[in-house]
């Protein structure tokens, strides 16, 4: 399976692996803003997840519930072998891209 | 703090009832006990994750209704003068799961893209369907739409990735005539008992059938999206 991933796609699974077990919806909208300095919506978020774990990128489990939560439980996910593939091909893609390029230097207009 | 009935009931429709109570705890702890903050990022949360349910519903009335209604016309006009008995019977039938397939199409283009594996499924589905009813009268076109659709469903059957959702989408094609016909049986069934007091005056019974006809329609569309999202999350399960 060869799927491309979007840039906020790959962004979201590098939270999930940088967070380990304990990648549920607030540490990953956490970690995505204290290391991107972007807010993703909530909304976003979870449709982006989603649609990771429908291509088998990550796998969701239902974790404890909290009284902070409401009584609700936690989603944690995980990220599949197929996913690290698919965030190392993107990755390995762009440092393709960036070898031999110097950006400071690389400003036309 | 209040309960957001609706948008919470929203939700539950749009992701499974686990995933929608693990969304609703994620919300509650980041806006603590203010109502402010949790009611705004609910409703944007509900907005992003239902809007395209809702866009292809809205799809799904309206372009599957242009199609349905554009190709039943275009059959009928034909078939009144020039087929048999069994050709409009059988025409009938044929023009109405493709019309059904033009509905799941409109719906699934919107809901889930183009390049999604369903759409296209229901795309080759419709097609030869169309083709079928469209060129009836010229006898190899119908036959050249069967042999497309067979080799298709072949090819369907055979690789894995695509078994369970042309599968879930043949079911539910199949499932829809028992609820248009069903449907029909249970809505008209009290106008023709009324009519019996009122059938001398056409401008009572006709709007009534007209809004019969429009509820029984846009409930057949509701229970095919339904059941199509039911579906592709059936196959995109199965196949991950």
């Amino acid at each position: 399976m060869n799927e491309v991933l979007g840039e906020f796609e790959q962004i979201v699974l590098l939270a999930v692996l940088r967070l380990g077990e304990n990648a549920y919806g607030v540490p990953i909208r956490q970690e995505i803003q204290e290391c991107t300095d972007r807010t993703p919506t909530p909304g976003a978020l979870y449709t982006v997840l989603d649609r990771l774990e429908a291509k088998g990128m990550v796998t969701s489990r239902m974790g404890e519930a909290t009284p902070e939560r409401g009584g609700k439980p936690k989603r944690y996910f995980e990220v599949t072998k197929d996913g690290v593939a698919a965030v190392t091909r993107a990755q390995r893609a762009y440092q393709k891209l960036l070898k031999g390029l110097k950006l400071s230097e690389t400003v036309h207009a | 703090m209040r309960k957001h009935l609706f948008a919470t009931w929203l939700l539950r429709r749009s992701v499974p009832t686990e995933h929608a109570d693990a969304i609703l705890g994620d919300l509650l702890e980041v806006s603590g006990s203010e109502d402010g903050p949790y009611r705004r990022l609910l409703h944007s949360t509900v907005w992003s994750l239902t809007r395209r349910s809702v866009a292809g519903y809205a799809a799904a009335v309206f372009g599957g209704g242009i199609i349905a209604a554009l190709q039943s016309q275009f059959f009928s006009s034909i078939a009144r003068h020039e087929a048999n008995l069994w050709q409009q019977s059988w025409g009938s039938t044929l023009a109405f799961l493709a019309g059904i397939m033009g509905l799941i199409v409109c719906f699934s283009f919107v809901r889930y893209g183009f390049r999604d594996r369903m759409t296209w499924i229901a795309i080759s589905c419709m097609v030869p369907g169309l083709a079928a009813v469209e060129f009836w009268w010229i006898p190899a076109v119908p036959v050249a739409a069967g042999v497309c659709f067979l080799a298709f469903a072949a090819f369907s059957l055979i690789r894995k990735s695509t078994r369970r959702a042309f599968l879930s989408l043949m079911v539910l094609a199949a499932l829809q005539p028992i609820v248009w016909f069903g449907g029909l049986t249970l809505l008209i069934t009290p106008i023709a008992i009324f009519s019996k007091h009122t059938h001398v005056s056409l401008s009572v019974v006709a709007p009534l059938v007209a809004t019969w006809l429009i509820a029984t329609y846009l409930a057949l569309v509701m229970f095919a999206c339904l059941l199509y999202m039911k579906a592709h999350r059936i196959a995109a399960a199965v196949n991950a």
